[in-house]
């Protein structure tokens, strides 16, 4: 008799315990920062990291890290596109999406497996398209907001030839032949670094909050 | 082990599903907890709050809410959630719990938040000034509804302690409260600062290439004791201002050596704890010596100090250079010298020395003579010459006119706006300045040639977006209507006064754009007005604080704005100027509580820093005046002419009883009088802005007339009330007892007009005040009646009524001439009671605010003695009295010098039937006459009002019979009839000087 009490309080014992867990509560939202009375959800901190890992087709690791890195991502991207548009610029519209969804697509021999794929991932195709088109839009108005700014003298243009020249192998080409690849990814590079330089300024004047609960 | 029953075996297993299934959820609690798509889908049975009371009302907060029990969840309708709660501004932090063990397949939604808190006031406390405590309340930069961050408080302590590091208080200590009130979210911050001992300077540290000695340093600065050239023992006190001006002392004497580009540097200030004392370290460079010169003309240091920026910016470049000399140029053709051409050169001497030389070719002197402008249509002459700014050469001011290019553009710009702003968008003026104008050598004219082309209507305006009650407002308010002329500066003003309307009425995010397009008729335009409201804000409450001695009431009662009323600036300034009038608070800050915040309601904040309960003024002068009485002879009827001392004091006792009431006293004491008057003032009478009692009582010993000596004591009670901005009725009674003595005149009146005399008399006043600038009006019209009426049921000896009549009126000739007239009437009709008119009631006039042809206070009537026996010739006041003055008033020299020639006429009389506008006087007991003034007077402007002399010539003023001797001679003569009688008169030239414009 002894034994069989102490069997079923064995048996009852994790029931007791995980009873209060059963009955709480689950947080299904909540502010992981804000960026002036712009909210970014922790929701959409996790999604971004379960898109960027299908994009990259890895499995998605979600972490505090992962997802701060996600929010920063979110507010340099909510910053760049307030800017835009502010100053009203022309921004790609879903119309231009085919050529960043279609090598995504062409991974899966059909469409019912791409869908499949989805959503074994968490997440939907209107998801994976509002991401792309934002990054879109953020790259072009970047191109337009920065590139002008960015001057580049012959003299870079070595220089940065000199720093590439040692990893196109052997037989790398004259500066010549590749003057205009050097130029575009110079100006690219230092587009990239105008864009980080506003945003810099930019996080200064604005108030950004992280809540540091959303990322334990 | 025996058997188990099957009851025995179902028991465990039980448990263990039991336990499997809750362990299963348990480990579903601990996989990745966001995720409101496994929620998705599911209907939303309940939404509660965590806590229950949120800083929003609960009926608000619903309203605001995406989700709505009933509706299902979806992650955009979580997310939309989390930014309408965040984006009110209320919360700082929000997460929101799914509850899916719920009835059914329903989800209970918490809505977990931290409350934001806002800065409901800042309160300091202990400053020693300076700085005083408003000042320290702005350097901790916290805002009155801000959010609060409690780091901030940390800063602000530090801002204090800099400001008052920067005022010498080096031990200062500050300690700060936090009173937290959960019901309005407001967060009230107290600093309580203990300053300590404020530091001396002691000594100066100089370096960097000075050549001029410490000591002159030290003299420059005068942060040494002193008085004038006389050192004094010791160091003054530091303060921010005090090092401020020392150091841009020692800037302006380097300037004054020419060392236009020295650089004074205050690096540091060096603080000994153990004596208290700061030396502040000054880096100066003096830098090489500028000259600045001109030549071909002289212009002086001062003017080349105005007209050369190098001077303002200590700096040389050759922008600066440029604009001095186009600065002089237009000095130049100010002058007269249209044609002048101006150079600069700079060279660097042997000493070293930098010589920048304007020369300067002014050509010869031309003077503007005519201005023409041909073309105008739709505009007068009249109304284009009014705005413009060149001048024709005039006789006295100006002599050679005002020209420059600069001027000239100026107006051609100013009459371009004024046709474009009326509907001529493709107007243009050309300007063309002719030399030798007329045919006469160095004249020259300007000619202001208009195209004004056709002058655009509009045609339509249709409203998008208001609702049709706001249209219909609206379409009464703007300018740009159907059939009016159509201009972007019409359409400007319709912009603001539309979005004035909406903020005024809880739009606070209201925003307007419009469209034109061109209309099937010509030259009219279709206007399309988009007016987006934005969301209506409401008052949640209204929260005053800072209130310590005043009464909540008090302050409720000039409250324009309540709860639940639409949030309207105006109503909130207004309140704020309301609270001001009462002059009992030295700071009214009003704020909405988190104006940033996007909810529907808002409470408005009222932080009010009562001021200083007692306030004192003295006032020491003196005064030329003629005092009368009390004279030891008959020589002088229009009295003897005395410097006096003047000494005023007063005291105040503001917000008696935290009522806003005001009790004072004021005090005057000169040798022609000594007053003591006591007032108690409540403003603002039962709330209403247009009311205010005044009780007062007055004390005063007065010797302006000269023919007596008087001594008043008076208690009065008056309620005015403002009817427009305008009009103002005074109701008033008075009760008063005044004693006449030292009577200089016929010693057989003496036991008339000697009695004491008391009157009560109830009057009425209304004003009509439409003068564009009391001090110094140039248009508009005053008007004011007073009618009075003493009765013995109000407890008189004398009865009578009394009616002063006063009409002035101001017209502007053109932009320099001004004519202002006015005419003053009074009558006194005795009605019963004493047989005379008391001394003291009746009309006496004459000097520099009546008639200009009398010395103050010697109008009217005078004592010619009983049959003709005894004269003394002093006045005597009359019944009724009658003046108009003319004035033309223009300016003399430059604009702060003025010119007025006037004439005066009237007189006080005996009588109402005796009013004559005769020129003669009859006889020298006749004095019912019209006296006649005309001369010539000037004011020099100042910011009180300008000061003003006049000089009258009377062609007929009054000649009487007086009497020389003293009262005993009048008395002996009087008794046997043989007084010998003086022949008197007022002189034909008086000199007025007093303060204010005649009338």
């Amino acid at each position: 008799m002894r034994r069989n009490v102490t069997h079923y309080v064995l048996l009852l014992a994790p029931a007791i315990l995980c009873a209060p867990l059963a009955l709480r509560a689950e947080t299904i939202d909540r502010l992981a920062a804000t960026v002036g009375i712009h909210v970014i959800a922790e929701s959409e901190a996790i999604a971004d990291v379960r898109i960027t890992a299908f994009i990259d087709n890895k499995p998605p690791v979600i972490n505090g890290e992962a997802k701060k890195k996600s929010v920063d991502r979110l507010i340099d991207q909510y910053l760049v596109l307030q800017d835009a548009a502010l100053a009203r610029a022309p921004l790609p519209t879903a119309a231009d999406l085919a050529p960043l969804v279609e090598p995504i697509r062409v991974r899966y021999a059909s469409a019912a497996e791409f869908t499949s794929a989805l959503a074994r991932a968490g997440i939907t195709e209107e998801d994976l398209r509002a991401h792309l088109l934002a990054g879109l839009q953020m790259m072009r108005y970047s191109d337009l907001r920065f590139r002008p700014e960015v001057q580049i003298s012959d003299q870079d243009l070595r220089d940065y030839y000199g720093q590439l020249k040692s990893k196109l192998g052997p037989n790398p080409p004259d500066f010549d032949d590749a003057r205009d690849q050097v130029e575009g990814l110079l100006t690219a590079e230092r587009t990239l670094e105008a864009m980080d330089r506003w945003l810099g300024m930019t996080r200064h004047d604005t108030r950004v909050l992280y809540h540091e609960e959303a990322f334990r | 082990m025996g058997a188990l029953s099957l009851g025995e075996v179902r028991r465990p297993v039980l448990l263990l599903v039991f336990t499997l299934f809750f362990g299963a959820v348990a480990i579903a609690q601990e996989a990745p907890a966001n995720n409101p798509t496994s929620y998705a889908g599911r209907p939303i049975v309940r939404i509660d709050f965590d806590p229950p009371d949120q800083p929003i009302p609960q009926t608000e907060l619903f309203r605001l809410l995406p989700l709505r029990p009933g509706s299902v969840v979806t992650s955009a309708a979580i997310r939309a959630t989390l930014q309408r709660l965040y984006e009110t501004g209320r919360f700082s932090k929000i997460a929101i719990d799914a509850d899916g063990v719920a009835e059914g397949n329903g989800v209970v939604l918490k809505i977990i938040t931290e409350q934001s808190l806002f800065i409901g006031g800042v309160t300091v406390e202990g400053a020693s000034e300076p700085p005083n405590e408003n000042q320290l309340a702005a350097a901790t930069k916290l805002e009155l509804g801000m959010p609060f961050a409690g780091s901030a408080v940390s800063q602000a302590v530090e801002s204090m302690q800099e400001r008052l590091r920067a005022n010498g208080f080096y031990d200062a200590r500050i300690q700060y409260r936090l009173e937290r009130d959960e019901a309005t979210s407001e967060m009230n911050i107290f600093f309580d600062v203990n300053p300590g001992d404020r530091a001396r300077f002691e000594g100066v540290q100089v370096g960097g290439g000075l050549t001029a000695s410490i000591n002159s340093i030290v003299r420059a600065t005068r942060w040494h004791r002193g008085i004038l050239f006389v050192p004094l023992p010791g160091w003054r006190q530091v303060t921010e201002a005090r090092v401020q001006t020392g150091v841009d002392r020692v800037r302006q004497n380097l300037r004054k050596a020419n060392r236009l580009l020295a650089r004074v540097t205050l690096v540091r200030l060096d603080y000994r704890s153990t004596t208290n004392t700061v030396t502040p370290w000054l880096d100066i460079e003096n830098g090489p010596a500028i000259d600045i010169r001109t030549s071909g003309a002289n212009v002086s240091k001062g003017r080349l100090r105005q007209l050369i920026p190098v001077y303002e910016e200590r700096t040389v470049d050759r922008s600066l250079l440029v604009e001095g000399s186009r600065n002089l140029t237009n000095y130049f053709q100010s002058q007269g010298y249209f044609d002048v051409s101006v150079d600069f050169t700079e060279h660097t001497e042997a000493n070293g020395s930098r010589v920048i030389d304007y020369s300067v070719l002014r050509n010869a002197r031309h003077k503007l003579v005519g201005i023409e402008i041909s073309g105008n249509r739709f505009f007068d002459q009249a109304t284009i010459r009014e705005r413009l700014s060149l001048r024709e050469a005039g006789r006295l001011r100006q002599r050679y006119g005002r020209y420059s290019q600069r001027l000239r553009d100026q107006d051609r710009d100013a009459i371009r706006d004024l046709y474009r702003s009326n509907g001529f968008r493709d107007v243009s003026v050309n300007t063309f300045t002719a030399d030798d104008y007329r045919g006469r050598h160095d004249d020259l004219g300007v000619r202001f040639e208009i195209q004004e082309g056709p002058q655009w209507f509009v045609n339509s305006v249709q409203f998008d977006g208001a609702s049709d009650d706001d249209e219909q407002y609206l379409r009464g308010m703007i300018q740009s209507t159907e059939g009016q002329a159509f201009s972007e500066a019409g359409i400007a003003a319709d912009r603001d006064a539309i979005l004035a309307y909406y903020l005024n009425n809880g739009f606070p995010d209201a925003t307007f754009d419009w469209t034109q397009t061109p209309s099937e008729q010509a030259n009219r335009v279709d206007l399309r007005f988009v007016i987006h409201a934005g969301e209506r804000r409401y008052v949640r409450d209204v929260l005053v604080r800072g209130l310590d001695t005043t009464k909540t009431s008090l302050v409720a009662n000039r409250l324009g704005v309540r709860a639940g009323d639409p949030i309207s600036q105006t109503q909130i300034a207004q309140s704020q100027q309301r609270l001001y009038d009462l002059g009992i608070f030295s700071k009214v800050q009003t704020a909405l509580q988190n104006p940033d915040g996007m909810e529907e309601s808002k409470y408005v904040l009222f932080h009010l820093d009562e001021a200083s309960r007692y306030s004192f003024n003295v006032g020491i002068g003196a005064q030329l005046t003629r005092i009368g009485s009390g004279a030891a002879t008959f020589d002088a009827p229009a009295g003897n002419a005395v410097f006096s001392p003047r000494l005023s004091l007063g005291v105040s006792r503001l917000n008696l009883l935290g009522l806003g009431h005001t009790l004072s006293l004021q005090t005057l004491a000169s040798l022609p009088q000594q007053r003591a008057i006591g007032t108690y003032l409540i403003p603002q009478f039962a709330g209403n802005d247009n009311l205010s009692i005044t009780a007062s009582t007055l004390f005063d010993n007065s010797r302006d007339v000269s023919t007596y000596k008087a001594q008043r004591i008076e208690g009065s009670l008056q309620l005015a009330q403002r009817l427009t901005r305008a009009n103002t009725l005074q109701y008033r009674f008075s009760f008063r007892r005044v004693t006449v003595s030292d009577l200089n005149i016929d010693p057989g009146l003496v036991p008339l007009l000697s009695q004491p005399d008391r009157v009560g008399i109830f009057s009425m006043t209304f004003i009509q005040d439409r003068r564009d600038n009391p001090v110094d009006s140039r248009g508009g019209i005053l008007n004011t009646i007073d009618m009075g009426v003493s009765l013995p049921q109000f407890g008189s000896v004398s009865n009578y009524t009394r009616l002063l009549l006063r009409n002035s009126t101001y017209h502007k000739i053109n932009r320099e001439l001004t004519i202002a007239r006015s005419l003053q009437f009074g009558y006194i009709q005795r009605l019963g009671g004493a047989l005379l008119i008391p001394l003291p009631e009746r009309f006496f006039a004459g000097g520099a605010s009546s008639q200009r042809a009398f010395p103050d206070n010697q109008a009217g009537p005078r004592d010619i003695g009983s049959n003709g026996n005894g004269a003394t010739g002093f006045p005597l006041g009359g019944t009724a009295m009658f003046f108009h003055s003319t004035e033309l008033r223009f300016p003399l020299i430059g604009d702060n010098v003025g010119g007025v020639l006037f004439h005066d006429m009237g007189n006080v009389y005996s009588d109402i039937r005796n009013v004559s506008f005769r020129f003669r006087q009859q006889n020298l007991t006749d004095f019912n006459y019209m006296v006649q003034a005309a001369g010539f007077g000037i004011r020099y402007k100042t910011p009180v009002g300008p000061i003003r002399i006049d000089l009258s010539f009377s062609p007929n003023p009054p000649k009487f019979n007086g009497f020389s001797g003293t009262l005993q001679d009048l008395i002996t003569c009087s008794q046997v009839r043989s007084c010998a009688t003086v022949p008197r008169s007022i002189s034909n030239f008086q000199f007025h000087f007093s303060l204010g414009q005649t009338f």
